[in-house]
Protein backbone atom coordinates (compact mmCIF):
# COMPACT_ATOMS: atom_id res chain seq x y z
CA UNK A 1 0.00 0.00 0.00
CA UNK A 2 2.88 2.61 1.22
CA UNK A 3 5.16 1.57 -1.92
CA UNK A 4 2.05 1.91 -4.14
CA UNK A 5 1.15 5.52 -2.65
CA UNK A 6 5.00 6.19 -3.21
CA UNK A 7 4.91 4.98 -6.87
CA UNK A 8 1.73 7.57 -7.56
CA UNK A 9 3.63 10.33 -6.13
CA UNK A 10 6.71 9.84 -8.25
CA UNK A 11 4.55 9.81 -11.24
CA UNK A 12 2.14 12.89 -10.37
CA UNK A 13 5.62 14.32 -9.85
CA UNK A 14 7.20 13.20 -13.42
CA UNK A 15 3.73 14.50 -15.31
CA UNK A 16 3.93 17.62 -12.90
CA UNK A 17 7.58 18.24 -14.47
CA UNK A 18 7.01 17.28 -17.88
CA UNK A 19 3.96 19.82 -18.40
CA UNK A 20 6.41 22.59 -16.49
CA UNK A 21 9.50 21.84 -18.26
CA UNK A 22 8.78 23.47 -21.82
CA UNK A 23 7.47 26.89 -19.67
CA UNK A 24 10.84 26.67 -18.07
CA UNK A 25 12.94 25.86 -20.58
CA UNK A 26 11.44 28.82 -22.79
CA UNK A 27 11.30 31.71 -19.91
CA UNK A 28 15.60 30.27 -19.83
CA UNK A 29 15.94 31.14 -23.48
CA UNK A 30 14.10 34.40 -23.09
CA UNK A 31 16.01 35.51 -20.11
CA UNK A 32 19.52 33.84 -22.16
CA UNK A 33 18.28 36.31 -24.75
CA UNK A 34 18.40 39.23 -22.72
CA UNK A 35 21.46 38.63 -20.87
CA UNK A 36 23.17 37.80 -24.49
CA UNK A 37 21.74 41.28 -25.37
CA UNK A 38 22.83 43.47 -22.62
CA UNK A 39 26.28 42.18 -23.50
CA UNK A 40 25.81 43.03 -26.98
CA UNK A 41 25.50 46.72 -25.60
CA UNK A 42 28.09 46.89 -23.38
CA UNK A 43 30.95 45.41 -25.96
CA UNK A 44 28.92 47.82 -28.82
CA UNK A 45 30.03 50.80 -26.22
CA UNK A 46 33.31 49.63 -26.28
CA UNK A 47 33.12 50.17 -30.47
CA UNK A 48 33.18 46.73 -31.31
CA UNK A 49 30.85 45.93 -34.46
CA UNK A 50 27.87 43.56 -32.78
CA UNK A 51 25.63 43.93 -35.48
CA UNK A 52 25.50 40.37 -36.79
CA UNK A 53 25.14 39.03 -33.38
CA UNK A 54 22.42 41.48 -32.58
CA UNK A 55 20.81 40.06 -36.05
CA UNK A 56 20.90 36.36 -34.75
CA UNK A 57 19.06 37.34 -31.63
CA UNK A 58 16.29 38.88 -33.28
CA UNK A 59 16.04 36.05 -35.64
CA UNK A 60 16.16 33.91 -32.09
CA UNK A 61 13.29 35.92 -30.61
CA UNK A 62 11.25 36.00 -33.66
CA UNK A 63 12.04 32.05 -33.28
CA UNK A 64 10.85 31.80 -29.84
CA UNK A 65 7.69 34.01 -30.17
CA UNK A 66 6.65 31.44 -33.18
CA UNK A 67 7.18 29.05 -30.34
CA UNK A 68 9.69 27.21 -32.01
CA UNK A 69 12.25 27.00 -29.11
CA UNK A 70 14.50 24.60 -30.94
CA UNK A 71 15.57 26.49 -33.46
CA UNK A 72 15.55 29.90 -30.86
CA UNK A 73 18.05 27.49 -28.45
CA UNK A 74 19.95 26.91 -31.25
CA UNK A 75 20.14 30.83 -32.42
CA UNK A 76 21.03 31.43 -28.73
CA UNK A 77 23.89 28.99 -29.02
CA UNK A 78 25.71 30.47 -32.20
CA UNK A 79 24.92 34.52 -30.95
CA UNK A 80 27.15 33.29 -27.53
CA UNK A 81 29.43 31.79 -29.84
CA UNK A 82 30.27 34.50 -31.68
CA UNK A 83 30.04 36.78 -28.94
CA UNK A 84 32.33 34.85 -26.92
CA UNK A 85 34.61 35.40 -29.81
CA UNK A 86 33.87 39.40 -29.75
CA UNK A 87 34.56 39.88 -26.08
CA UNK A 88 37.91 37.61 -26.69
CA UNK A 89 39.23 40.01 -29.66
CA UNK A 90 37.78 43.19 -28.35
CA UNK A 91 41.01 44.95 -27.41
CA UNK A 92 42.57 44.25 -30.59
CA UNK A 93 39.52 45.22 -33.10
CA UNK A 94 39.01 48.43 -30.72
CA UNK A 95 42.37 49.47 -30.95
CA UNK A 96 42.31 48.48 -34.76
CA UNK A 97 39.81 51.12 -35.03
CA UNK A 98 41.41 53.67 -33.02
CA UNK A 99 44.10 53.50 -35.47
CA UNK A 100 42.25 53.03 -38.54
CA UNK A 101 40.43 56.42 -37.35
CA UNK A 102 43.53 58.23 -36.39
CA UNK A 103 45.18 57.66 -39.88
CA UNK A 104 42.25 59.11 -41.71
CA UNK A 105 42.10 62.23 -39.11
CA UNK A 106 45.85 62.93 -39.67
CA UNK A 107 45.69 62.18 -43.47
CA UNK A 108 42.68 64.73 -43.58
CA UNK A 109 44.44 67.23 -41.53
CA UNK A 110 47.64 66.76 -43.83
CA UNK A 111 45.85 67.30 -47.32
CA UNK A 112 46.63 71.24 -46.94
CA UNK A 113 49.94 71.14 -45.59
CA UNK A 114 51.02 68.75 -48.59
CA UNK A 115 49.10 70.59 -51.06
CA UNK A 116 51.31 73.53 -49.81
CA UNK A 117 53.81 72.31 -50.37
CA UNK A 118 54.08 69.91 -53.57
CA UNK A 119 51.04 71.78 -55.62
CA UNK A 120 53.72 74.40 -57.08
CA UNK A 121 56.22 71.40 -58.06
CA UNK A 122 53.01 69.50 -59.25
CA UNK A 123 51.86 72.55 -61.27
CA UNK A 124 55.24 73.42 -62.76
CA UNK A 125 55.45 69.27 -63.92
CA UNK A 126 52.33 70.00 -65.73
CA UNK A 127 53.16 73.10 -67.52
CA UNK A 128 56.34 71.61 -68.70
CA UNK A 129 54.47 68.41 -69.93
CA UNK A 130 51.64 70.49 -71.89
CA UNK A 131 54.50 72.89 -73.54
CA UNK A 132 57.29 70.12 -74.20
CA UNK A 133 56.55 70.33 -77.98
CA UNK A 134 56.65 73.95 -78.10
CA UNK A 135 59.21 75.90 -80.43
CA UNK A 136 61.18 78.66 -79.10
CA UNK A 137 61.93 80.90 -82.44
CA UNK A 138 64.18 83.67 -82.84
CA UNK B 1 57.95 78.08 -59.38
CA UNK B 2 57.03 81.97 -60.53
CA UNK B 3 54.80 80.40 -63.11
CA UNK B 4 51.90 80.00 -60.71
CA UNK B 5 50.41 83.31 -59.53
CA UNK B 6 50.36 83.75 -55.92
CA UNK B 7 46.47 84.71 -55.72
CA UNK B 8 45.61 81.56 -57.69
CA UNK B 9 47.70 79.55 -55.60
CA UNK B 10 46.30 81.38 -52.25
CA UNK B 11 42.73 80.82 -53.74
CA UNK B 12 43.48 77.53 -54.32
CA UNK B 13 44.88 76.63 -50.72
CA UNK B 14 42.11 78.46 -49.01
CA UNK B 15 39.60 75.91 -50.96
CA UNK B 16 41.54 72.92 -50.17
CA UNK B 17 41.66 74.51 -46.37
CA UNK B 18 37.58 74.78 -46.65
CA UNK B 19 37.19 71.30 -47.75
CA UNK B 20 39.18 69.35 -45.48
CA UNK B 21 37.90 71.29 -42.45
CA UNK B 22 34.56 70.60 -43.76
CA UNK B 23 34.89 66.56 -43.87
CA UNK B 24 36.39 67.04 -40.29
CA UNK B 25 33.23 68.38 -39.25
CA UNK B 26 31.38 65.43 -41.24
CA UNK B 27 33.43 63.01 -39.91
CA UNK B 28 33.44 64.19 -35.98
CA UNK B 29 29.63 65.51 -35.71
CA UNK B 30 27.63 63.67 -33.14
CA UNK B 31 25.27 62.00 -34.52
CA UNK B 32 21.28 62.74 -33.93
CA UNK B 33 19.94 60.00 -31.64
CA UNK B 34 16.40 59.48 -32.36
CA UNK B 35 13.85 56.30 -32.67
CA UNK B 36 11.72 56.37 -35.90
CA UNK B 37 8.23 54.61 -35.54
CA UNK B 38 5.12 54.37 -38.08
CA UNK B 39 1.90 52.12 -38.04
CA UNK B 40 1.04 50.65 -41.51
CA UNK B 41 -1.57 48.80 -42.63
CA UNK B 42 -2.30 44.79 -42.94
CA UNK B 43 0.02 45.15 -45.89
CA UNK B 44 2.69 47.08 -44.45
CA UNK B 45 2.02 50.14 -46.65
CA UNK B 46 0.36 53.12 -45.45
CA UNK B 47 -3.06 54.01 -46.18
CA UNK B 48 -6.39 51.83 -45.80
CA UNK B 49 -6.76 51.74 -42.83
CA UNK B 50 -9.26 49.72 -41.05
CA UNK B 51 -12.04 51.81 -39.84
CA UNK B 52 -14.33 49.40 -38.42
CA UNK B 53 -14.00 46.35 -36.09
CA UNK B 54 -16.15 43.83 -34.58
CA UNK B 55 -15.88 43.93 -30.99
CA UNK B 56 -14.18 40.36 -29.97
CA UNK B 57 -12.13 40.22 -33.39
CA UNK B 58 -8.74 40.49 -34.44
CA UNK B 59 -7.42 43.25 -36.66
CA UNK B 60 -3.75 43.53 -38.76
CA UNK B 61 -1.59 46.19 -39.10
CA UNK B 62 1.90 46.69 -38.97
CA UNK B 63 4.77 48.70 -37.07
CA UNK B 64 7.69 49.85 -38.69
CA UNK B 65 10.46 50.41 -36.60
CA UNK B 66 13.91 52.44 -37.37
CA UNK B 67 16.74 52.59 -34.96
CA UNK B 68 18.98 55.48 -34.75
CA UNK B 69 20.13 55.54 -31.05
CA UNK B 70 23.86 54.77 -31.52
CA UNK B 71 23.06 51.31 -29.79
CA UNK B 72 21.36 48.18 -30.16
CA UNK B 73 17.82 48.53 -28.75
CA UNK B 74 15.46 45.40 -27.10
CA UNK B 75 12.16 47.08 -28.38
CA UNK B 76 8.45 45.96 -26.82
CA UNK B 77 5.82 47.36 -28.38
CA UNK B 78 3.19 47.53 -25.88
CA UNK B 79 -0.39 47.35 -27.02
CA UNK B 80 -3.41 48.65 -25.56
CA UNK B 81 -6.88 50.14 -25.99
CA UNK B 82 -8.14 53.56 -25.05
CA UNK B 83 -10.13 56.40 -25.80
CA UNK B 84 -9.36 60.05 -26.40
CA UNK B 85 -8.87 60.60 -22.49
CA UNK B 86 -6.34 57.83 -21.57
CA UNK B 87 -4.07 58.32 -24.83
CA UNK B 88 -0.48 58.54 -23.74
CA UNK B 89 1.75 61.62 -23.85
CA UNK B 90 5.82 62.27 -24.74
CA UNK B 91 6.01 61.59 -20.96
CA UNK B 92 3.65 58.81 -19.61
CA UNK B 93 2.13 55.76 -21.08
CA UNK B 94 -1.25 55.23 -21.09
CA UNK B 95 -3.10 53.93 -17.81
CA UNK B 96 -5.29 51.16 -19.74
CA UNK B 97 -3.81 47.67 -19.26
CA UNK B 98 -1.42 46.43 -21.30
CA UNK B 99 -3.46 43.46 -23.80
CA UNK B 100 -0.50 42.02 -26.06
CA UNK B 101 3.37 42.82 -26.54
CA UNK B 102 5.44 42.45 -29.32
CA UNK B 103 9.52 41.98 -29.00
CA UNK B 104 12.62 42.67 -31.35
CA UNK B 105 15.80 43.58 -31.26
CA UNK B 106 17.83 45.95 -33.74
CA UNK B 107 21.42 46.85 -34.65
CA UNK B 108 22.03 50.33 -34.56
CA UNK B 109 20.82 52.19 -38.09
CA UNK B 110 18.70 49.54 -38.62
CA UNK B 111 14.85 48.82 -39.43
CA UNK B 112 12.07 45.88 -38.93
CA UNK B 113 8.93 45.53 -39.92
CA UNK B 114 6.70 43.64 -37.10
CA UNK B 115 3.39 42.37 -38.11
CA UNK B 116 0.62 42.57 -35.82
CA UNK B 117 -2.42 40.77 -35.16
CA UNK B 118 -3.78 42.30 -32.38
CA UNK B 119 -7.79 41.48 -30.73
CA UNK B 120 -9.88 44.13 -30.22
CA UNK B 121 -12.69 43.84 -27.35
CA UNK B 122 -14.13 46.79 -25.55
CA UNK B 123 -17.10 46.75 -22.66
CA UNK B 124 -20.62 46.89 -24.01
CA UNK B 125 -20.78 50.81 -23.11
CA UNK B 126 -18.27 51.65 -25.61
CA UNK B 127 -19.74 49.36 -28.68
CA UNK B 128 -20.44 51.74 -31.12
CA UNK B 129 -17.67 54.48 -30.28
CA UNK B 130 -14.61 55.11 -31.52
CA UNK B 131 -11.76 53.72 -29.24
CA UNK B 132 -7.96 54.08 -29.87
CA UNK B 133 -6.13 50.94 -30.55
CA UNK B 134 -2.66 52.64 -28.99
CA UNK B 135 1.04 51.06 -29.34
CA UNK B 136 3.78 52.43 -27.26
CA UNK B 137 7.46 52.09 -27.66
CA UNK B 138 9.07 50.64 -24.78
CA UNK B 139 13.28 50.01 -24.74
CA UNK B 140 15.28 48.25 -21.68
CA UNK B 141 17.25 50.20 -20.11
CA UNK B 142 20.29 48.34 -19.95
CA UNK B 143 21.72 50.45 -17.43
CA UNK B 144 19.05 49.90 -14.68
CA UNK B 145 18.03 46.79 -15.77
CA UNK B 146 14.66 47.64 -16.49
CA UNK B 147 11.75 48.60 -19.02
CA UNK B 148 11.48 52.65 -19.83
CA UNK B 149 8.90 54.02 -21.96
CA UNK B 150 10.46 55.84 -24.93
CA UNK B 151 7.73 58.50 -24.94
CA UNK B 152 6.95 57.33 -28.42
CA UNK B 153 3.13 55.88 -29.35
CA UNK B 154 0.80 55.85 -32.14
CA UNK B 155 -2.52 55.11 -32.17
CA UNK B 156 -5.34 54.60 -35.18
CA UNK B 157 -8.46 54.95 -34.04
CA UNK B 158 -11.44 52.40 -35.00
CA UNK B 159 -15.39 51.89 -34.28
CA UNK B 160 -16.65 48.99 -32.94
CA UNK B 161 -19.31 46.70 -33.72
CA UNK B 162 -21.23 44.33 -32.23
CA UNK B 163 -21.67 41.22 -34.16
CA UNK B 164 -25.09 41.65 -36.57
CA UNK B 165 -25.03 45.45 -35.97
CA UNK B 166 -25.60 46.98 -39.09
Amino acid sequence: MRSSTLSALILVLLAVHLVASPAVHSQSIRDEILRLFKRCVHLHREGVDVAPVVATLRKALEAFDQGQYRKASMLVQNASAELNRLEREAPRIVMEKRVRFSITIASLIAIPIVFYFLFPYVYLWIWLRVRRKWVVER
Amino acid sequence: MNLLDRDVFAVLLALVVVATFFSLALMLRPHEHFLLATLLNANCSIGTYPRAVVNGGNITLCLYLENHLGEPIYVQIRYKIGTNETLPTNSTPSPEPTLKTFETILEDRANVTLRMVVPVYVKPSLVGQRIALIFEVWIYDVDNDSWKYTGIWLHHYVKVYEVGTP
